[in-house]
């Protein structure tokens, strides 16, 4: 059974057991006489008898290899044939047949349909339950029956303590889960939010807290859960609208995609429809609303060259900005000026070489194609 | 095609098509390849202990031995409890009635772990009125459920789900007890053996 390593609210942290609560059926079954059986795994068949084996060893003919099949049996070893697989190994083998020693795993990401979306190197997950930084709540309670209503929870662990200072630890956080009649989910890694794994390349799983008490007794189980419960999304044509008039902006579809997180994250319903809207059956857009020109749109517009067009594109508040920036500028130099003892009266632009020349080279520092 | 389930709540049949939901369904899937170092595919076989027997798919089976080596046929086995006693078969749910009388809460529903998931898609004419006011106003039904004949049931669930979707959930009910001062567990790493991936099935992905 795993050990996490769990906080509380108050960011109090404790290593605890984590134990299976699944019942096993426990069947066995007999042969009709009484006797135990035991189930066995065998060899059916070797790769050197395998049908393309057995043809290249013919030549690749196939009347040769079937001319062999009826005189003999080539396709079976006596010797081996039947035997019991015991500490059998699980090998990766070429297109030859042999074995490769040394190999690079992908991964092949697929969408619901089959396409695939993304290949990439395999990541193996490292498990974060039991890591420097403690398994905590999230801080979000979710009500039982809506809880059960938006998650699968596949999978659950009884949270128990180890001592005596862990039980009142524990015992208090079923206290409160239990008063609150909700699930508080779980966060996991350095950010609080990540999703729990409890073993190397497993699946992550969200994890949601449930306590309940009866005296002085509780019970702390972590409910996990990998998918969420609602309905595939139906992968809909997209209906390309044929657009008549002009519009204002181009909008030719509009396709709600759904979200498709790694794994289920407690989020508002989504919509699970995946139907492009065309821009015909759309509702029409609402008119722009007209306002009076700025005194900057109407120099912009009757002096000509004088605005770029970037300028232009500013919004009514630039001027503002602009003369909110000047001043900052002037204040900022001033401060320096007075440090430096170098104050002046003349405007920023044309004073502060020594400045400017202390700019220069961090500006040339400044890597241009430093990726984003 | 998908199978139908007839259901039965306060004497007013139904049917209901089945289809099962699966976490690739939702999210996609992740395949592994693998490659040798001059990139050609590799597939996965199995080197037996001799360490000169090379298996490829399809090459080892499964087999009941008795304990004097014979093979038994699955067909003549027969499943009996801890104690000897043998156990009862059950019939398919698909062919049989199922009477939804049974409501349970959150609570009781939060005891089980959910290893699969359906949607129901109800037959014409629909659902009972007073069924689907009841899924609406949040109750859970709980009936034993069987896919295929055999000597146990699952315990299972229909209600709606947050989107509205009517659900079947079917799963495996938890053995949690209170734990009390007195019941500490031990940090001792040697407990380990089992491990929890064998229950949570994390390798899936």
């Amino acid at each position: 059974m795993p050990t996490i390593n769990l906080k509380d609210a108050r960011n109090r942290d404790a290593r605890v057991r984590a134990e299976s609560v699944s019942e096993r059926a426990i069947v066995r079954y007999v042969d009709p006489q009484g006797g135990a059986v035991s189930l066995r795994k065998v060899l059916r068949a070797t790769a050197e008898h395998s049908y393309e084996c057995l043809k290249a060893a013919h030549g690749g003919d196939d009347e040769a290899l079937a001319a062999a099949l009826v005189a003999g049996d080539p396709d079976v070893d006596l010797e081996r044939i039947g035997m019991f697989l015991v500490g059998a190994s699980r090998v990766y083998v070429d297109q030859a047949g042999e074995i490769v020693y040394h190999v690079a795993e992908t991964e092949v990401l697929r969408t619901p349909t089959g396409e695939v979306k993304e290949r990439r190197p395999r990541k193996r997950p490292e498990p974060n339950a039991d890591s420097e930084f403690p398994i905590g709540a999230t801080g979000r309670l979710i009500a039982k029956d809506e809880a059960i209503r938006r998650f699968v929870f596949s999978s659950k662990l009884q949270i128990v303590h180890v001592n005596g200072l862990t039980y009142d630890f524990l015992y208090k956080m079923a206290k409160e889960l239990h008063d609150a009649k909700s699930l508080m989910l779980l966060g996991a890694g350095k950010s609080g939010k990540e999703p729990l794994i409890f073993s190397r390349h497993a699946t992550p799983h969200r994890g949601f807290l449930e306590g309940r008490v009866d005296g002085d007794r509780y019970v702390l189980m972590l409910h996990l859960s990998k998918m969420e419960l609602k309905r595939p999304v139906v992968e809909a044509p997209a209906v390309v609208a044929v657009v008549t008039a002009q519009p204002p902006a181009p909008a030719p579809t509009v396709t709600v995609q759904p979200t498709e997180p790694a794994q289920p994250v407690p989020s508002a319903p989504q919509p699970t429809l995946n139907v492009a809207t065309p821009v015909a059956a759309a509702p029409p857009a609402p008119a722009p609303r007209t306002r009076k020109p700025s005194v900057r749109e109407v120099i912009a517009a009757t002096t000509p060259a004088a605005t770029p067009p970037a300028a232009a594109a500013k919004s009514e508040l630039a001027p503002t900005l602009d003369d909110a920036k000047a001043a900052k500028r002037r204040r900022t130099k001033s401060t320096v000026d007075a440090k430096l003892g170098t104050a002046s009266d003349a405007p920023p632009a044309e004073s502060t070489p020594k400045l400017a020349s202390k700019r220069a080279p961090r500006a040339k520092a400044a890597p241009a194609s430093k990726p984003t | 095609m998908a199978r139908t389930l007839a259901f039965n709540f306060d004497g007013q049949p139904f049917r209901c098509a089945v289809d099962k939901v699966e976490r690739s369904d939702l999210y996609g899937r992740i395949d592994i390849e693998i490659h040798d170092r001059s990139g050609q595919r590799c597939e996965v076989a199995t080197l037996a202990a001799d360490g000169r027997t090379l298996i490829t798919s399809g090459g080892t089976g499964l087999g009941y031995m008795s304990g004097d080596g014979r093979w038994i046929e699955r067909s003549e086995l027969v499943a009996v409890d801890v104690a000897g006693r043998r156990l009862n078969t059950v019939p398919s749910s698909f062919d049989t009635a199922i009477d939804l009388d049974i409501r349970t809460s959150a609570d009781r529903f939060l005891d089980h772990s959910i290893r699969s998931s359906y949607l129901l898609s109800p037959e014409e004419p629909g659902l009972p009125a007073a069924f689907e006011a009841e899924l609406s106003n949040g109750t859970i039904f709980k009936f034993d459920f069987s896919w295929r004949a055999g000597i146990n049931t699952d315990p299972a669930f229909v209600m709606k789900g947050a989107d509205g979707a009517v659900w079947m959930l079917v799963g495996a009910e938890c053995n949690a007890d209170m734990v009390g001062f007195a019941q500490a567990a031990s940090l001792d790493p040697t407990d380990d053996e089992a491990g929890a991936g064998d229950d949570l099935d994390f390798e899936m992905m």
